[in-house]
C-alpha cells in the first residue's frame, strides 16, 4: 500500500501566499517524507507509541510498511534536541539499511564501531545545532568530547568544521552527517563560529581503544559532561534490505546482538528502540521471550480516528492553533471532512495525506473567492480511486 | 464616582432619571435606525458621557486585585495540585508534573494562579510535606505592576512589565531576547545559582539547565514549582522561545512541577512533558452556592457600604446570586461587576431611610432592573483586553455574532455583520478575504477559539453582550436571530442538514420567547 501511495502522481506545488490567505502559515500535507518535513515533531500523533519510544526502557515498535516509523523515530529524534537546556535524552539514529553492502550482518564489534560512528556523526551535528552545551563543559570534557569526535566520525573533524564555517549554519553538516538531524533553531553565525574555533583549538587526539570501551566513553560523556538524560538508540532501516523484506528469519540475524546487549545497556541508561516492520513482529517477540529479554513492544495501528486525527493536527499546527479542521474553509454543505476522506481511502497516513492534499490542489486551481467545496473532495477521491483502487 | 462610595447628592435622583430617559431616547433612536452608522455603544457613551462625569452614572470597579479573604471554590484545583506535588514527593511517576487550567475571560484564573503560589505552594504545601523543601515561582505573562514606578512584585514572583508586553506582541526572536534574558536571571538569582546578566539568552538557558539539575541532584528533598499565569494569551512565537529556553528544560527535570493558567487558542507544546504528559482541566463558572460565597465576601469586604447590605438574608443572596448568574454566567470577574452594580443601583433607588433596612434593600434588589449602560460597562470591561484600537471595530463583530450561541463558522459570518450594519451582505467588505482577515482578528483576541467543529465566543463574553444587546437594542437583537433563523433554515433545506434546521429551530424559538425581554 506504501507503493500505492508512492504511484499516486506527483502534485503540484502550492504558493505559500495562497495558504496564507486561507490563514496557514504553510502547507500541512506536502511533506510525505518524515526526515524532510520541519514540522513533524508539531503534529505528532499516537502518543503512546511516541511515549514507548521515548521512555528509559528497551521497546520494540511495530508497524506496517509506511506505518508511520521513520516518523515517530524522526519526531523522537527533533524533540530530544528541542530545548537549548539540554535535559533530554541523546537520540543516536543507527540505519542497519546503511551499514556495509556485505551481505552479512555486522557483528557485535561490528554494530559497535557503526553505533559509534553513527553516534558521532549525530552529536557533531546537534552540538553544532545547540553550541552551548558543548562550551558549557569543563575544558578536560570538551577534549574527551572532541577526542571522541575525532576518533568517531568518518571524515577528518576538520573537514566538517570547514563546511560549517563556509556555510555559516549547521544545516550544511545534515545531508553529510544525519539527516534525520534536521534541527530548528541554529545558533547565530558568532556563536557557530565560536564552537568551530573551540573545537579546532581543542588539541586532543582521536581516543583510541576497543569499540566496546570507546562506545561506553561516549555514552559517558553523552549523559555526564553533555547532560543528557539517557541514551536512545533508534534503529531503523531493517526492512531496507532486500533479503530482510523476503525472509523475517534472515531480518532477525541483523538485529540479534543488538537484542542480546539490550538488558546490559539498559544498565548503562542505554535503552534499545528497534523500529521493525509488523511483518517480522512475531519473530521478534519470540526471540525475546526465549532469551528472556525484558523489553516493551508497542504497535502503530491506524485506525479511521487515528487518521483524522493526523489530519487535524497538521491543520492546527498550520494554523497556528487557529482552527482544526478544514471545515473551517469550506462551505456551509461540507463538515467533517477528514473523517469523509478518510472514509473513502485505505487507512495508511500517506495516502490520507496525498487525498487531503489533492482536494487542496482542486480548491486551489478554482479561485481563492470561494471555499472548499463537495466538488473538490470528489474529484480528490476518484482520482484516489483511478490511480490507486485498482492496486488493492 | 460619588454613586459608589458617598451619599447622591441632592437632586441627583432626577439627575439619574434624566439620564435614564437620554438613554431611553438614544436606544429608540439606533433601533430606529437614525444614525445607522453609529454603534449603539458609542451613541450611549456619547450622550451619557457628561452625566457620567458628573457623578450622577456609575462606573463599575476595575478587576479587583487578588486577596485570600476573597478567593472561593477552586478546591478540586487545589486538590490536583497538591496531589500532583504530593506524588513527585513521593517519586510515583504516574503523577503529571505538568497541570494546566484553561478557562474564559473573567474565570478568576489568574487568581488561582496567584493563590496558588502565594497560599498553596508557600504556605500550606510545606506544611503536608514537611521533609520537602518546597520553592515556589509565580511567572505571569500579563502584566500588573508597574515596575517604572518602582512597583515590586512579591517574593518569588516575576511579572512581566508592560514594555515588554507590548514587545512579546509585536516582537520577534531577537525582540524576545531582553525578556527571556531577565526571566532567566531573576530565576538563576532566585535559585541561587550561575548569574550572568550579559551573557547571551542561549547560554544562560544551558547554564540555568544544568545549575538546576545539579541542584536537584545534590538535594533530593528540593520540590521546584512553577506557576505561569496568562501563558495562552501570549503571542505563540514567544511561547516558542519560552519552551525552549526554560519551560522544556525544567519539565523534564524529576522534581519540578509546573502550573499554567491561560484562555484562547491552544498551543502545540514541542516537549512531551507539557504536552503529553500533562493534566488539562478546564475551569467551570460559578455555581449558585460558590456565588452567594463570592458575593458575601465581596461585600464584607466593601468598606463603604451602610450595615444594611452585610446584613441581608441566606435567601436575598441567593436571589441576587442567581440574578446575577442569568445575566453573566456566573463568570467571578462579571459576578464581581455585577454584583456591584445591583447593589448600587439597589442603594441608589432607596429612600435615605431605607437603605440601612436589609429588607427594603432585598426587596430593592429584587425589583430594581440594571442599567443598561452598566450591562455596556460590563461588557466593555470584558473586552478590556482587545487592543484599544481594534476594539470598536471588534466588538461590532462580537456583537453581531453573539447571538449564535453554538458557534460559527465563517460561512455565517457575512450574514451577521451585515444584520448587524442593517446592510445586505454584498460588496468587498463581506467577501471572503475579508471575512478571513476578521476571523483572524478575532482569534488574536483569545475570546474566541476553534471547539469541536465551530468558532465559538467566549461565553462570559457572549452571554454579557447577548444580554446587553437583547435590553440596549431589542430590534437589532430580534434582527440578528431572524436573520440567523431565515439563514439556516435555508441552509438546512438547501443542504439537507438537521443540524442547520436545528439551529433555525432554535433562533425561531428564541424569537418566540421575545415577551420577557423586559427582564434580565
Amino acid at each position: 500500500m506504501v507503493s500505492l501511495a508512492n504511484n499516486l502522481p506527483v502534485e503540484q506545488t502550492l504558493p505559500a501566499d495562497w495558504f496564507r490567505r486561507l490563514g496557514l502559515q504553510f502547507d500541512p500535507y506536502v511533506h510525505l517524507e518524515a526526515s524532510s518535513d520541519p514540522h513533524l515533531s508539531e503534529y505528532t500523533v499516537n502518543l503512546d507509541t511516541f511515549r514507548t519510544a521515548w521512555d528509559a526502557a528497551p521497546a520494540i515498535i511495530l508497524a506496517p510498511p509506511g506505518g508511520g516509523k521513520t516518523a515517530t523515530r524522526v519526531a523522537v529524534t527533533r524533540t530530544c534536541w528541542y530545548d537549548i537546556g539540554g535535559t533530554y535524552p541523546f537520540p543516536l539514529p543507527y540505519n542497519l539499511g546503511a551499514a556495509p553492502l556485505t551481505g552479512k550482518p555486522p557483528t557485535a564489534a561490528q554494530h559497535l564501531r557503526l553505533l559509534l560512528e553513527a553516534g558521532t556523526c549525530a552529536l557533531f551535528t546537534g552540538l553544532a545545532f545547540r553550541p552551548e552545551r558543548l562550551l558549557r563543559a569543563s575544558p578536560a570534557d570538551i577534549r574527551a568530547i572532541v577526542s571522541m569526535l575525532r576518533a568517531g566520525l568518518p571524515g577528518p573533524l576538520d573537514y566538517y568544521l570547514d563546511v560549517l564555517r563556509e556555510t555559516g549554519t549547521p544545516a550544511g553538516l545534515t545531508p553529510l552527517l544525519e539527516r534525520t538531524y534536521a534541527l530548528t533553531a541554529p545558533p547565530p553565525p558568532e556563536a557557530l563560529r565560536h564552537f568551530c574555533d573551540v573545537v579546532a583549538q581543542t588539541g586532543a587526539d582521536a581516543a583510541r581503544g576497543q569499540p566496546a570501551d570507546l562506545f561506553k566513553t561516549f555514552v559517558d560523556l553523552a549523559t555526564g559532561a553533555l547532560g543528557f538524560s539517557h541514551v536512545l538508540v533508534l534503529i531503523d532501516g531493517i526492512d531496507a534490505i532486500y533479503e530482510n523484506q523476503a525472509e523475517s528469519r534472515l531480518a532477525l540475524q541483523w538485529v540479534a546482538d543488538l537484542l542480546n546487549q539490550a538488558e546490559a545497556w539498559a544498565r548503562l541508561n542505554i535503552f534499545l528502540k528497534l523500529f521493525a516492520p509488523d511483518a517480522i513482529g512475531s519473530r521478534l517477540t519470540d526471540y525475546l521471550h526465549t532469551h528472556t529479554i525484558a523489553a516493551h513492544t508497542a504497535r502503530i495501528i491506524w485506525n479511521a480516528d487515528l487518521l483524522v486525527e493526523l489530519l487535524r493536527k497538521r491543520i492546527f499546527a498550520a494554523s497556528d492553533g487557529r482552527f482544526e479542521s478544514l471545515d473551517a474553509i469550506s462551505s456551509p454543505a461540507l463538515t467533517d471532512v477528514e473523517r469523509r476522506i478518510v472514509d473513502a481511502i485505505a487507512l495508511l497516513p500517506r495516502i490520507a495525506l496525498r487525498v487531503t492534499r489533492r482536494a487542496l490542489v482542486h480548491y486551489a486551481v478554482r479561485t481563492d473567492e470561494e471555499q472548499l467545496d463537495e466538488d473538490d473532495l470528489r474529484q480528490a477521491i476518484a482520482w484516489y480511486q483511478l490511480h490507486a483502487a485498482p492496486r488493492l | 464616582m460619588k454613586t459608589i462610595s458617598g451619599r447622591p447628592s441632592p437632586g441627583i435622583n432626577s439627575m439619574r432619571r434624566h439620564a435614564c430617559k437620554v438613554q431611553r431616547r438614544v436606544l429608540k433612536g439606533r433601533c430606529g435606525q437614525s444614525r445607522p452608522e453609529e454603534s449603539v455603544r458609542s451613541l450611549v457613551w456619547r450622550t451619557l458621557l457628561p452625566l457620567q462625569k458628573r457623578g450622577v452614572l456609575m462606573t463599575l470597579p476595575g478587576p479587583p486585585a487578588y486577596s485570600p479573604g476573597l478567593f472561593v471554590n477552586r478546591e478540586t484545583e487545589i486538590r490536583r495540585v497538591t496531589d500532583a506535588l504530593q506524588g513527585i514527593a513521593d517519586g510515583k511517576a504516574e503523577h503529571a508534573r505538568t497541570i494546566v487550567f484553561r478557562g474564559e475571560r473573567g474565570l478568576g484564573k489568574s487568581w488561582l494562579a496567584i493563590h496558588l503560589h502565594r497560599h498553596i505552594l508557600r504556605e500550606e504545601a510545606p506544611r503536608l510535606l514537611p521533609q520537602h523543601r518546597i520553592v515556589s515561582f509565580l511567572i505571569n505573562l500579563n502584566p500588573l505592576f508597574d515596575h517604572s514606578r518602582d512597583e515590586a512584585a512579591p517574593e518569588g514572583e516575576w511579572h512581566v512589565t508592560r514594555e515588554e508586553a507590548d514587545t512579546i506582541v509585536v516582537g520577534s526572536e531577537q525582540a524576545f531576547d531582553s525578556v527571556l534574558r531577565r526571566l532567566l536571571n531573576w530565576l538563576a538569582e532566585e535559585l541561587d545559582v550561575v548569574r550572568a546578566p550579559f551573557a547571551p539568552v542561549r547560554d544562560l538557558s544551558a547554564w540555568l539547565a544544568m545549575d538546576v539539575k545539579h541542584e536537584l541532584d545534590q538535594e533530593a528533598s528540593l520540590l521546584l514549582c512553577l506557576t505561569l499565569d496568562s501563558v495562552f494569551e501570549v503571542n505563540q512565537a514567544f511561547l516558542d522561545v519560552l519552551e525552549r529556553h526554560v519551560l522544556a528544560t525544567l519539565a523534564a527535570l524529576p522534581r519540578v512541577l509546573i502550573v499554567m493558567t491561560g484562555r484562547g487558542r491552544p498551543y502545540l507544546w514541542k516537549s512531551p512533558y507539557l504536552r503529553a504528559e500533562h493534566e488539562e482541566q478546564p475551569l467551570q463558572p460559578f455555581g449558585v452556592e460558590q456565588v452567594v460565597d463570592q458575593i458575601r465576601r465581596a461585600l464584607r469586604d466593601t468598606p463603604d457600604l451602610p450595615e444594611s447590605v452585610n446584613q441581608l438574608s441566606d435567601d436575598a443572596i441567593t436571589r441576587l446570586a442567581q440574578r446575577v448568574i442569568a445575566m453573566g454566567g456566573g463568570y467571578p470577574f462579571t459576578n464581581h461587576l455585577l454584583t456591584h452594580a445591583l447593589v448600587h443601583r439597589a442603594l441608589d433607588v432607596l429612600p435615605d431611610d431605607q437603605r440601612t433596612d436589609p429588607e427594603h434593600l432585598a426587596k430593592a434588589l429584587d425589583q430594581t432592573p440594571i442599567d443598561v449602560a452598566i450591562l455596556a460597562q460590563v461588557a466593555d470591561r470584558l473586552l478590556e483586553v482587545i487592543p484599544a484600537d481594534d476594539r470598536r471595530s471588534l466588538r461590532e463583530a462580537f456583537e453581531a455574532l453573539c447571538v449564535l450561541k453554538d458557534g460559527f463558522r465563517e460561512n455565517e459570518m457575512p450574514y451577521l455583520l451585515a444584520a448587524r450594519r442593517n446592510q445586505r451582505p454584498e460588496g468587498p467588505e463581506y467577501g471572503l478575504p475579508e471575512m478571513r482577515k476578521l476571523r483572524d482578528r478575532l482569534l488574536e483576541t483569545n475570546l474566541v477559539r476553534w471547539q469541536d467543529k465551530r468558532y465559538i465566543l467566549d461565553e462570559a463574553v457572549r452571554a454579557v453582550l447577548e444580554t446587553y444587546l437583547k435590553r440596549a437594542c431589542s430590534d437589532a437583537w430580534k434582527h440578528l436571530h431572524e436573520c440567523a433563523a431565515t439563514l439556516y433554515l435555508e441552509w438546512g433545506n438547501r443542504y439537507n442538514s438537521a443540524y442547520y434546521r436545528d439551529r433555525a429551530a432554535f433562533h425561531t424559538r428564541v424569537l418566540a420567547s421575545t415577551g420577557s425581554t423586559g427582564a434580565d
